[in-house]
Formats: structure tokens, C-alpha cells, sequence
């Protein structure tokens, strides 16, 4: 398994977003967790790049215990994290956000050649890499987010909810990315609240409810459910 | 001529508030926190270099000395005020800053008392004329140095991987710690520059003026803050602009209205810029997020 989290718990307070949740992925994989808004998914993947500290439970990456490891270790590990939101640094350049990406790498040509080759798969970026990333659309801002994680060269990247705010257009196009990523080699652990979408790239999915697992699966087994169809899965 | 003589005694002046503001800039810029400490360590690196050179060292020593005292309390600052508070409103670290400035004042006044002390002239009474200017070469060598720091941080902000990493600390501190940036090794960084900045900007003061005492810092460190606040807050090029632009007002008002209504002209100044241009020259509204 390329990311083992056993017993993981996250609180805030008397909050308790993940409960006792068991989560796998295994190395060439795209594993997604579906879950209504305040599920505990975004809490998850902060507690997975340790962004908050799990009050109880294991995390074991690529064979080795990082549950206490910080956050730029894990990174430099091989973990990437594709956030809510995005998080572009607006005031900063689109090059210089792809850079902060290899933040952790010391290669720089070849972290050059790696961004020269995003620029061809994102023309967009490639033609505003010296403009403020305040400026790009919000797809854009998705692809360059994406581009920054990728550019740390990932052994696992997590995505929290891309298809958010997005064009039905660019959230297909986001897909055929992350399938097209991931036929290449890279592991994908995705967030999602665009069930459809997400079931149809998966290899095996989660499903959250107040911070607990209700059931996992392939899509195979999601979409037979007939009873979590409706309740959960909206389809 | 006269006129053009104090332009130019002014913006030799201003070269010492860039640097000040600079530093307060740098942290309000990067850590949202105005660091009152700032005029005490000012003082300390200057009263530091005094003692050493009272003591008979050469200035080649005593002026490092004067230098790592301000870097070292810089750093002791950040251990007890940021480092500890980063969690709580930002009101609290803004005011244990305040108490290390009382406290390193303090501590002098109970060492060597308050009266003003004389600073050695190490830089020797040189002067370039040139066409009727007098410029001191004490001054002019002040003014390149403060510009050159300035320019020199800006370019490692611009340039570095470590400068960028600090751009993105100052923008969102938990997208820089997912990016893997680490936070905690960056921001005593910073305090170690500010330091720097400081205690070079106080030589510099009693090298010019050839006199030190606890309180030297005071009106400096409040003409640094309204250098930082009419440039625009965290902006590096606001900081330099703010800073010669109080050094001008000062040495004009007093060429034409006298040397006792300068602080009125000062801060008359600073009030009615403030009114005009709240987010200062180069201050981009808080919506843009753009800093440093
Ligand atoms: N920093 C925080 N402090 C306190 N409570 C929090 C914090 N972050 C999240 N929570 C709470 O934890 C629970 C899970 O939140 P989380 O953001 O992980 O959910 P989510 O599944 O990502 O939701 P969404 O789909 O809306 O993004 C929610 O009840 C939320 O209110
Ligand atoms: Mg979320």
C-alpha cells in the first residue's frame, strides 16, 4: 500500500470531523471519498498532509510512519495536496507558483524542463506565466493549482473537491486529466462532491457521513446500491 | 543652492527611516505584526558599538559587536513574542513587543544613565564639493548602503526560492506550510534580517550624528512607522519612498520654517497623506492580497 491511515480521528474542540476512518491506496490507483458538505473530507486530507494533527490513529506512507511527521516532510515524501478553494498565491506570479511547488526539490533544470512541459499541456499558463496569478479564470487557476502539485514530482497527490465553481466543460476536461495523469503512473486520492464524475475514474471509493465511513467499494459495487443511490449519491 | 543642499542633506537623512521602515515593513508584511521592538534594538546596536568603543576595540570590531547584539535581540524578540502567540489575536505579540522595547530602554538607562553620550567620528570630516554642494561622504556612504540593503532584500524576495517562500508565507500561511514550506525555520529568518536592517540603520544614525542615548530610538522608530504607513504597509518600495519623502519634509520644513515646527510639518504631512491615500503611496487595497 503506497497510503495506509488506520483508526484515524481529527477534532476541533468537542468537534469530532473523522472518526475512527481506515483508509487505503494502493500505488497506481485513484481512490475517492464522496461525502455531503462538512462530511469531514477536507479534514481528512489536511490530517493525510498534516495540516491538523489526527487525535488518534496511524499514517503510513510509502512504507514508513510519517503520523508525526510535518508537513514539508511529507511533502518531501511524496505527498501533494491540491486544496478547497485552490489556494493560488495571488500575489505572486503563475511561474512563480509552479515554482513554489518544487519548493522541496533541488533540481532545478530539471524542475524547468518539467514546467516547460505544463506550459505545453496548459497553453493558458504558459502564456501568462509572468502575469499575477490573480488574473487567470477559475479553470486556469484549477489547472495551475494542479500544475503546482505536480511540479513537486508526487509519488501520491489528493485533490479536494476540483470540479468546484467549474464549467461543465472544465470539469471534464479536469477528469480526462486526472485519468490521463494517472495511466501515466501517478496515485490519485480524490474528494469529491460530483459523485458521477468521481465514480467514473475510480478504482475504489469511500463514502463519508459525519465523519464516518458508511460504506467502501468499487463503483461497480456504489452504483448497484440502490438505497445509497438515493440517499447519498443524489442519482 | 542652499534649497538643493538640503534636498540633498534630506534624502541622505531619509536613507536611515527607509531602513527602519524597511524592517517594520518586512514584518508586517510577511507576519501581520508591527514589531514595537524595532526603535529598542535600534538604540542597542548603536549603544553596544559605544561601549565597545569605549573600551578601546576598533571600530572594525565593535561595529559587528553593535550588529550581533541587535541580531541576537531581534531573535530573542521572536522566541518571546511571535513564536508563542502566532495563536492568539495579533494584539498580544504587538504588545510584548512593546514591552521589550521598554525593556531594553530600561536597561540601558539603569547601565550607562540617560544622558546623550558621544559617538567617535569614525569616518573622517570628508567632503565632496561639487558646484557650490557640500555632500558628506559619512552621509552619502549611509544613504548608498540603505538603498543598496534595500535593493539587495528586494531581489532575494524577487529572486530566491527563500524569498518566494516568504511572499507566500505573507499571502496565506497554511498554503505556504501545505506547499511544504516551513514556516517556523523562515520566520526567525526574518527576524535575523530585521535585526540586521535595524542595527545597521542605528549605527548609521550615531556615526552621523555622533551621539547615542536609550531614548534614540524613539523618535526614529515613530518616523519609520509613518514612512512604512505613507509608502503602504508590506510594500518594500513604499517603505524607500515613505522614508525619503520624511527625511525631505524634515530638512525643508526647518530650511523654511524653522527647526521647531518640524515634527508639526512631519506628521501634518503623514496626516493629511493618510487622508488622501489610506493604504499609503503604494499600498494596494486589502482586496488584492499583494504584498512586499
Ligand atoms: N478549523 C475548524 N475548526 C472547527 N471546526 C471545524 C474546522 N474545520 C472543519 N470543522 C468542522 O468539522 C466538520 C467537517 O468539516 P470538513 O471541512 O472536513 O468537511 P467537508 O466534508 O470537507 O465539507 P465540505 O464539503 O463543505 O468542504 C464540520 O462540522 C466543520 O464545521
Ligand atoms: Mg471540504
Amino acid at each position: 500500500m503506497l497510503l495506509e491511515a488506520k483508526g484515524l480521528n481529527v477534532r476541533y474542540g468537542r468537534i469530532t470531523a473523522v472518526k475512527d476512518l481506515d483508509i487505503t491506496v494502493a500505488e497506481g490507483q485513484i481512490v475517492t471519498v464522496l461525502g455531503a458538505n462538512g462530511a469531514g473530507k477536507s479534514s481528512l486530507l489536511k490530517a493525510l498532509i498534516g495540516l491538523v494533527k489526527p487525535a488518534s490513529g496511524h499514517i503510513h506512507f510509502n512504507g514508513q510512519d510519517i503520523t508525526h511527521c510535518s508537513p514539508s516532510e511529507r511533502v518531501k515524501a511524496g505527498l501533494a495536496l491540491v486544496p478547497e478553494g485552490r489556494r493560488i498565491l495571488i500575489s505572486l506570479t503563475v511561474e512563480e507558483n509552479l515554482l513554489l511547488g518544487a519548493y522541496h526539490r533541488h533540481d532545478k533544470a530539471a524542475v524547468a524542463r518539467e514546467i516547460d512541459a505544463l506550459y505545453q499541456r496548459f497553453p493558458n499558463l504558459g502564456e501568462r506565466r509572468y502575469a499575477k496569478a490573480a488574473c487567470l479564470s477559475g479553470g486556469e487557476q484549477q489547472m495551475l493549482a494542479i500544475g503546482r502539485a505536480l511540479v513537486g514530482a508526487p509519488r501520491l497527490m489528493m485533490l479536494d473537491e476540483p470540479s468546484l465553481g467549474l464549467s461543465p466543460l472544465f470539469i471534464s476536461r479536469l477528469f480526462d486529466l486526472l485519468s490521463d495523469l494517472n495511466r501515466n503512473g501517478l496515485t490519485v486520492l480524490l474528494v469529491e462532491q460530483n459523485t458521477g464524475m468521481a465514480l467514473r475514474v475510480a478504482h475504489a471509493c469511500h463514502v463519508l457521513e459525519l465523519g464516518r465511513e458508511i460504506t467502501h467499494g468499487t463503483p461497480q459495487q456504489l452504483k448497484a446500491d440502490k438505497k445509497l443511490q438515493e440517499a447519498y449519491l443524489g442519482a | 543652492m542652499l534649497l538643493l543642499q538640503q534636498i540633498i542633506n534630506g534624502l541622505m537623512m531619509g536613507g536611515i527611516y527607509v531602513l527602519v521602515a524597511v524592517s517594520f515593513t518586512l514584518t508586517i508584511g510577511v507576519l501581520n505584526f508591527l514589531n514595537f521592538s524595532i526603535p529598542g534594538i535600534f538604540m542597542l546596536s548603536a549603544i553596544m558599538a559605544w561601549r565597545a568603543l569605549e573600551n578601546g576595540w576598533h571600530w572594525g570590531l565593535a561595529i559587528p559587536f553593535g550588529l550581533l547584539v541587535a541580531i541576537c535581540a531581534s531573535f530573542v524578540v521572536e522566541r518571546f513574542t511571535y513564536r508563542f502567540m502566532k495563536n492568539v489575536d495579533h494584539e498580544i505579540p504587538l504588545v510584548s513587543s512593546i514591552g521589550f522595547l521598554i525593556l531594553f530602554e530600561n536597561l540601558v538607562l539603569v547601565a550607562w544613565g540617560s544622558d546623550q553620550q558621544k559617538f567617535p567620528s569614525l569616518i573622517p570630516d570628508l567632503n565632496i564639493r561639487a558646484g557650490g554642494l557640500i555632500i558628506g561622504i559619512g552621509q552619502m556612504l549611509s544613504l548608498a548602503l540603505a538603498l543598496l540593503l534595500v535593493i539587495g532584500i528586494s531581489l532575494l524576495l524577487k529572486r530566491t526560492q527563500l524569498g518566494r517562500g516568504i511572499r507566500a508565507l505573507a499571502e496565506n500561511a497554511e498554503t505556504a506550510t501545505l506547499l511544504g514550506i516551513e514556516v517556523h525555520r523562515i520566520v526567525p529568518v526574518l527576524f535575523v534580517v530585521t535585526g540586521l536592517l535595524t542595527g545597521i540603520s542605528g549605527i548609521l544614525f550615531a556615526m552621523n550624528y555622533q551621539q547615542v542615548s536609550a531614548a534614540m530610538g524613539d523618535v526614529v522608530g515613530l518616523k519609520g512607522i509613518a514612512a512604512m504607513v505613507i509608502g503602504g504597509m508590506g510594500n518594500i518600495w513604499g517603505a524607500i519612498i515613505g522614508g525619503l519623502l520624511i527625511g525631505l519634509t524634515e530638512v525643508l520644513s526647518i530650511y523654511f520654517f524653522g527647526a521647531d515646527k518640524v515634527d508639526f510639518y512631519v506628521y501634518g504631512l503623514f496626516l493629511v497623506l493618510i487622508i488622501l491615500r489610506p493604504q499609503g503611496i503604494l499600498g494596494s487595497s486589502a482586496a488584492t492580497g499583494v504584498k512586499l
